[in-house]
């Protein structure tokens, strides 16, 4: 009956240290994409960054990775696609009108935010259109206008920014523009981008010329 | 015969000629061991439970599901037909039994929305449907009626998991719902046979209904004709059929006053078992092979056991994954505590044998990862019946 108590007392001991944890699970192969869509849904969006990137070292024509890289960079810039439907169906009636009510459902467009769009649209760009999933498509549509709209909420919120326009934040924000209304979608982001596109297309003048008209201080676009 | 000087014997034994019946059972043994590695498998598509058994008895997944040496009841059927020739008496159980399993998140949900609901705080918003999104439902119930005796049984039996998982990122990057449900019902005989006092050999066949679904629900589906689009998947994935699922067992006991010792081993799906409709995934076959020691007083007993299962990797799982360990104290067959690994996720469980009434209740977890300890959900467990022993 002693050994019977002991040999009960020391499984006893052993299955305690385990304190819920699998026990196995420092032998067991890693799944680098399968670990990273957990640190995803645990708003651990850096790691997640870092193990999708190893996964792309790897297999770069792993289409579903770059595709969820490209949300973890978007999540770091502070958008998500959850977070921009929901923040959508409140568009409408915030009564917010105009290219400043649809930059109220983003994040403040400071320099880290502008940066981390930009590699989201970047690693979505770089899957080609055959191989876009109905999922993919959706997503290059809403990031692609989301870093149009980003752009702008900078420029109207630094008016000596746009004053200044460079050649090539025109030419950049003119581009992602026709990327989004080129990717088309439903949500009022890629509407609002598709028609501000089209604008731009038929305004005479240089890149810079047409973003200053379409942003400039005098046009009811602005407004909001 | 002292087990400590076993293997000196092995090669060519010199032993008295009531040993010389047992040392040819123990070759016996090992030669359907080795013979059931060698048993042919064709490779297919994987079904959702994959190296699992058909089956588990609840109290065996909270003692780390390792029921290859010793299974609870009606657990005989799928985990080792062998079994029950090793016990005592003819009859062994007569018996009625349903348990019903809960996701530990589902059941924290459903607890909060009460809270609010009793509070009159409880509103369908944005919040709410993330909560919903972020919260794997799982739940799951058996039911199996039957009876077993030392020659074998005959039950019937069904068993369903069901799992919804919201993701807010998908595999994608956008939000997702994952639904999987797996089901079997049908019949169980078995036949099992002792030779010799230390071998035991078993049989069994499970004529069982099967289906299954496995569907990602991505945003872009709720869109539109989405909810129409995203039925039709989920029947077009929905795949059921017959199938006769065949199993072999064999137990190899060596006992003593205090302390017994098992080896065991299994195939299951014995050349793979097939459906009617061809789209069902086959199962393969597995071979699988447990260890279990057994102290014992004349009334009680713990009962450590180690499976792996499908040793040959007919699905691919690491050893991580096919691994259950575990131990359950029997305590005059009345009260009955169990904890253990389960894929390397403690688990914990008791039964309480009221001699009419059974009870059992414990937690295990599941893993939803494609490897040991990614994704881990905890499972709780409530089981009732009726026996006659």
């Amino acid at each position: 009956m002693k050994t019977f108590i002991q040999l009960l007392s020391g499984i006893l001991l052993l299955y305690a240290t385990a304190c819920g944890r699998n026990v196995v699970e420092t032998y067991a192969p890693a799944n680098d994409q399968e670990k990273a869509e957990l640190d995803m849904e645990a708003s651990r969006y850096e790691a997640a960054s870092e193990k999708l990137l190893k996964v792309l070292s790897e297999t770069p024509e792993n289409y579903n990775a770059r595709s969820l890289l490209a949300a973890a960079y978007a999540a770091r810039a502070g958008i998500t696609t959850l977070s921009l439907i929901k923040n959508a169906t409140s568009l409408g009636s915030s009564g917010a009108t105009g290219l400043r009510g649809y930059t109220t459902i983003l994040p403040t467009a400071t320099s880290d935010v502008l940066a981390f769009m930009e590699l989201a649209c970047d690693a979505m760009a770089k899957i080609p259109v055959e191989d876009r999933t109905t999922e993919m498509k959706l997503q290059y549509g809403l990031f692609f206008s989301s870093y149009a709209f980003l752009q702008i909420k900078y420029f109207l919120d630094n008016p000596t920014a746009l004053a200044s326009l460079s050649v090539n934040d025109a030419l950049k924000l003119v581009e992602t523009l026709a990327k989004a209304s080129e990717a088309g979608g439903s949500s009022p982001l890629s509407k609002a981008a598709e028609t501000l596109s089209t604008t731009l297309a038929s305004t005479p003048g240089s890149n810079v010329d047409k973003v200053k008209a379409a942003l400039g201080p005098s046009t009811p676009a602005s407004g909001g | 015969m002292n087990l400590a000087d076993g293997p000196k014997t092995l090669p060519f034994p010199v032993l008295p000629e009531n040993e010389q019946w047992k040392f040819f059972l123990q070759k016996f043994s090992f030669a359907i061991f080795v013979a059931s590695l060698c048993v042919p498998f064709k490779t297919s598509a994987d079904p959702i439970r994959k190296s699992a058994p058909l089956y588990e008895n609840p109290f065996d997944l909270s003692a780390g599901g390792a029921s290859l040496t010793r299974a609870t009841q009606e657990g005989v059927f799928f985990s080792n037909p062998s079994l029950p020739a090793l016990g005592k008496g003819f009859l062994r159980w007569i018996y009625g039994r349903t348990a019903i399993h809960f996701g530990a998140d589902a059941i924290d949900l459903g607890r909060e929305i009460y809270k609010k609901k009793t509070a009159g705080s409880l509103k369908v918003d944005s919040s709410m449907i993330e909560s919903l999104l972020k919260t794997p439902i799982h739940v799951g119930n058996d039911t199996t009626l039957g009876f077993i005796s030392a020659y074998g049984g005959l039950a019937i039996f069904e068993t369903v998991r069901s799992d919804i998982e919201g993701r807010q990122f998908g595999s994608q990057g956008l939000p997702e719902v994952r639904t999987r449900a797996e089901a079997a019902a049908g019949l169980a005989a078995m036949a099992s046979m002792p030779v010799g006092d230390i071998l035991a050999l078993g049989v069994s066949l499970k004529p069982a209904y099967a289906a299954e679904t496995f569907e990602n629900i991505t945003l872009s589906d709720f869109s539109g004709s989405g909810a129409k689009q995203m039925l039709s998947d989920i029947k077009k994935n929905t795949q059921y059929g017959l199938g006769i699922s065949a199993s072999i067992g064999s137990t190899v006991q060596f006992r003593t006053q205090n302390f017994d010792l098992r080896f065991a081993t299994t195939v299951d799906d014995l050349g793979q078992t097939k459906f009617s409709d061809p789209a069902v995934s086959p199962w393969k076959q597995t071979i699988n092979a447990g260890i279990g020691i057994i102290p014992h007083t004349s009334r009680s007993a713990i009962h450590c056991a180690y499976d792996l299962r499908d040793i040959r990797r007919a699905y691919g799982e690491h050893w991580t994954r096919r691994s259950r360990v575990g131990c359950k104290l029997l305590l005059s067959s009345r009260l009955g505590f169990g904890a253990g690994y389960y894929q390397g996720w403690p688990s914990y469980g008791i039964v309480l044998n009221l001699t009419l009434l059974r009870l059992e209740a414990g937690s295990y977890t599941r893993e939803f990862g494609s490897e040991a300890g990614t994704r881990g959900r905890r499972v709780y467990f409530l089981a009732t019946g009726a026996e006659m022993p």
